[in-house]
């Protein structure tokens, strides 16, 4: 353990240098806080993603644990047959985790996230969120925000749709754990992946990793912008349990202006005033659903 | 592909015919690289002893009062005194006041003066008489204020025989005569001055230099003497009967109150002045019994040099302020019996006073304090002095101390004027580090202040007086002889211009907002060690390689051969001690 000012965090890494991600890789983060509470007990599946390429490209590896690389649609049903066959060969303690991108989840793996969620199988399903296609060039996904430039999306003409709402699809299939996290705050992230790792059933949890190439921002403003998207309510940090039961994790003290966080994006360099304060409104709208949904039904737990 | 297993299926676990990234070094992709450099907190530019404090509040901050104390005393070797007195420059210019509220860093001086009180014989054993220096070298003191009993402090530490001369039968100079006793208990008072004797200082109280031996023959009878005789030589205020009884200076007036030869003070009390000085003797009359207390200045409340806290505290005591007010004359038959004084056009300092001539007024008056500002004490001394004064000022000017002439010297308000108890104590450590070389000290020991560029954070926090003064006294005696020679224990003043670290620089977004906190620690956990590595380790939590590694030491390195210099340690340092510069050789 090393004592931070954020924190105590174990020393022991699991995440080896080396690895081929760009500088300032917000999913290489979240990944490097992951499996320092994982361990090696885990088994890692990995679908089509960035973190195909992070992993190793044959015959390199950058994690030291098993990692099993699949098809684009199937990280959730190739996740829970390896927890099968984990059981079938005697193997309760070994964790299977899916790992995989907003694309894999929001839109290419929705029907087997959705099957599998509703089977309740023992299975951690990880989705590091960056906000678009990020590993073959920027191509638009349904976790892209409103008003986002992409190149399938491309200026004038950008994203008219909202974000896709993954975290009440999920709440809406009323598995045991679900949460969000960011990669401005570790702490809470690994303590949330701890609680996951506790929990037997279906569990979800959607972490907000920057992609500084995809976004048009500065490399070295990763965490920065991780953390203005939780101070601005806009990527607000939860938990929630059964599907109906809501914890907010953080609370920000005041209120920035969503401004803060869009500016210095060139993804959203084509919102007009008008825009924005659409997205604004939006952003509030979430915020107070949301501490009335914690207030009405809160979550409280053991720890 | 071989897998290892016999069977020919893969075993659970790690296959050991892949091949682990490290071997693919992507540090050729950077472009900029993160540069190692520490910068000044603006507490260490506005303090008069130019402390470190980052350096100490970190030693607080994990719980360390030892070695706290160890890094303080080589800045500052009483504070538990100025944790009561300083003014806190220091609070005044800390960055954590833009965030919530400033760090009380006085308070937390206190704390690690006062632990160093209660624990002194064990951290007398690391340090009593070890350093040998100076051995056999005697040195006078005449004065024993507190640049006389700093310098004494780090002469002591040096092995020199120190004696401080004081005329008065007690020590401590103005820290015993001049402070008003609520500011300073005398008690802390008396145990530093125990320590001092019991680390084998010599007080020869009720000697007067001048009367009972001559300064020529204290030169002759000590290989060095140091003046630090202070500045009580009260100005006149020039006004008719200024020489009626009844009238007395307010270094005077405190003086006789704190050593007891005026037990109390009674009826109508008009002091005239705006200093420190002013305030703290108007301040003690009312509490020690005066009827009324009027304190008379001639600009306005805004303009008085007295330190607001000051004011404040006199107000408190129920002092009565009169602005825009000068005297005119002092009357009165056998003694002063009244003032009669004038109003003024409001001024600012340093503008000429505009006296408003039909505004006279009279006041009742048992006793008048003038406190019309102090002057050293040197020409009373000697009055070839101040000329000798002069010429070491253009010949070799120092801050804090000066070298008069051979083995000679001169430190503290002597040489300064009235300035602060924390001002006095740095003239004293200066004083002390001129002594040092020109008692036959190796020139070019003192190791200098940590600058220069690295990528390895192996400097990192600490100051290096602290890597000469170890925690355990087990360990000191092994590394004491290579490493004392490396530090003099002493802090060397600060160089040239200097600039402190802005507010942008930091990631204040790491602390969460909080008040002062009552727990030592915790308040001391509030510093944000602007730009001094506090090793938080926040850089290595957010690197996402990770080509940051914790050595044993607990010092932090960047390994240059995987750092991609995305730059996000720099952003999130939050001591602002990284910055991301184009190095040659590196990358493209």
């Amino acid at each position: 353990m090393l004592q931070t000012l954020l924190g105590d965090f174990p020393r022991r890494e699991y995440m080896l240098n080396g690895h081929n991600a760009c500088a300032g890789c917000g999913p290489a983060l979240a990944v490097r806080y992951l499996v320092k509470v994982s361990r090696q007990e885990a088994v890692i599946v990995i679908p089509a993603s960035c973190w195909s390429i992070i992993a190793g490209v044959e015959p390199f590896r950058s994690l030291e644990t098993v990692v099993l690389h699949c098809p684009f649609p199937a990280a959730a049903s190739v996740g829970a047959g390896i927890k099968k066959g984990l059981e079938a060969v005697g193997d309760t303690r070994t964790q299977v985790i899916v790992l995989a991108g907003d694309g894999a989840t929001f839109d290419i793996g929705m029907q087997g996230l959705s099957g599998v969620a509703e089977r309740n199988e023992d299975l951690l399903y990880v989705c590091y969120d960056n906000e678009a296609y990020m590993n073959t060039g920027t191509q638009r996904s349904s976790a892209s925000p409103y008003g986002s430039l992409s190149t399938t999306t491309p200026a004038p003409r950008a994203k008219s749709s909202p974000k896709k709402e993954i975290m009440k699809i999920m709440a809406a299939h009323r598995i045991p754990y679900a949460a969000t996290a960011s990669v401005a705050y570790p702490a809470d992230l690994m303590a949330k992946m701890q609680r996951a790792m506790q929990v037997k059933g279906f569990r979800f949890l959607h972490i907000f990793t920057p992609c500084m190439q995809g976004w048009g921002s500065p490399v070295e403003f990763t965490v920065r912008l991780a953390r203005l998207a939780v101070l601005t309510r806009i990527f607000p940090l939860y938990e929630v349990a059964d599907g109906a039961r809501y914890r907010i994790s953080s609370f920000p003290e005041e209120h920035i202006p969503i401004e803060e966080y869009l500016q210095g994006q060139k993804r959203f360099a084509g919102l007009d005033e008008s825009q924005k304060a659409l997205l604004q409104k939006e952003v509030d709208r979430n915020w107070a659903a949301l501490c009335r949904q914690a207030d009405h039904s809160p979550f409280i737990s053991d720890d | 592909m071989q897998f290892s297993s016999k069977s020919g299926w893969p075993r659970p676990g790690v296959l050991q015919e892949t091949v682990p990234t490290p071997m693919n070094k992507t540090g050729s992709w950077r472009f900029l690289t993160p540069v190692f450099q520490e910068s000044n907190a603006p507490c260490r530019l506005a303090c008069p002893l130019e402390s470190g404090i980052p350096h100490w509040l970190n030693k607080v901050r994990q719980g360390d009062l030892q070695g706290a104390w160890q890094v303080m005393q080589v800045y500052n070797p009483f504070p538990a005194i100025t944790g009561q007195v300083c003014y806190r420059f220091c609070e005044e210019k800390c960055h954590r006041a833009s965030w919530d509220e400033a760090v009380a860093v006085r308070e937390v001086e206190k704390a690690v003066g006062l632990w160093r009180h209660k624990n002194y014989r064990t951290d007398k054993t690391g340090q009593n008489g070890r350093l040998k220096e100076l051995a056999g070298k005697k040195v006078a003191i005449v004065g024993s204020g507190p640049a006389g009993l700093s310098c004494a402090y780090y002469l002591r530490q040096s092995g020199a025989a120190v004696t401080i001369f004081e005329k008065l039968p007690l020590a401590g100079g103005l820290l015993a005569t001049g402070i008003p006793d609520y500011r300073l208990p005398r008690d802390i008072l008396a145990k530093e001055l125990k320590i001092l004797e019991a680390e084998g200082v010599n007080f020869r109280t009720g000697r007067e230099v001048g009367q009972e031996i001559s300064l020529p023959e204290l030169q002759a009878q000590f290989d060095a003497v140091l003046l630090a005789v202070g500045a009580q030589q009260s100005r006149r205020l020039q006004v008719k009967g200024e020489k009626l009884p009844g009238v007395s200076g307010a270094l005077e007036f405190l003086g006789d109150l704190h050593t007891g030869r005026r037990k109390a003070v009674a009826g109508q009390v008009v002091v005239a002045g705006g200093g420190n000085a002013a305030v703290d003797a108007a301040c003690m009359a009312k509490l020690r019994g005066a009827r009324e207390v009027s304190l008379l200045y001639r600009r306005s409340r805004e303009e008085m040099p007295a330190h607001p806290e000051e004011i404040e505290a006199a107000a408190a005591a129920g002092v009565n302020f009169v602005f825009e007010t000068v005297l005119q004359e002092i009357c009165g038959e056998a003694r002063v019996e009244k003032v009669c004084a004038l109003h003024t056009a409001p001024s600012r300092r340093g503008e000429p006073l505009q006296v408003l001539p039909e505004t006279a007024f009279e006041l009742q008056c048992d006793l008048l304090i003038v406190a019309a500002g102090q002057e050293s004490n040197l020409p009373a001394l000697d009055p070839a002095l101040q000329n000798a004064v002069q010429q070491a000022n253009k010949k070799n000017p120092a801050r804090g101390s000066l070298n008069l002439e051979n083995k000679l010297f001169a430190a503290g308000d002597a040489l300064t004027g009235p300035a602060s108890v924390a001002a006095a104590i740095f003239g004293g450590r200066q004083a002390a580090l001129q002594l040092r070389q020109a008692l036959g000290e190796q020139p070019g020991t003192a190791a200098p202040e940590p600058s220069g560029r690295t990528s390895g954070f192996n400097r990192g926090l600490l100051p290096p007086a602290e890597t000469a003064t170890p925690d355990s006294a087990a360990a000191f005696s092994e590394q004491f002889k290579t490493r004392a020679a490396v530090y003099p224990g002493i802090a060397p003043p600060l160089q040239g211009p200097q600039e402190a670290i802005g507010y942008d620089n930091l990631n204040a977004f790491l602390y969460p907002k909080q008040g002062r906190q009552v727990a030592t620690q915790q308040e001391a956990g509030r510093c944000f060690s602007c730009g001094t590595c506090s090793r938080c380790g926040v850089c290595w939590v957010f690197c996402p390689e990770p080509a940051i590694k914790q050595e044993p030491d607990g010092s932090f390195q960047i390994l240059l051969d995987y750092c991609k210099g995305c730059g996000i340690c720099a952003v999130e340092c939050p001591a602002g001690v990284l910055s991301m510069e184009e190095v040659p050789g590196h990358g493209t």
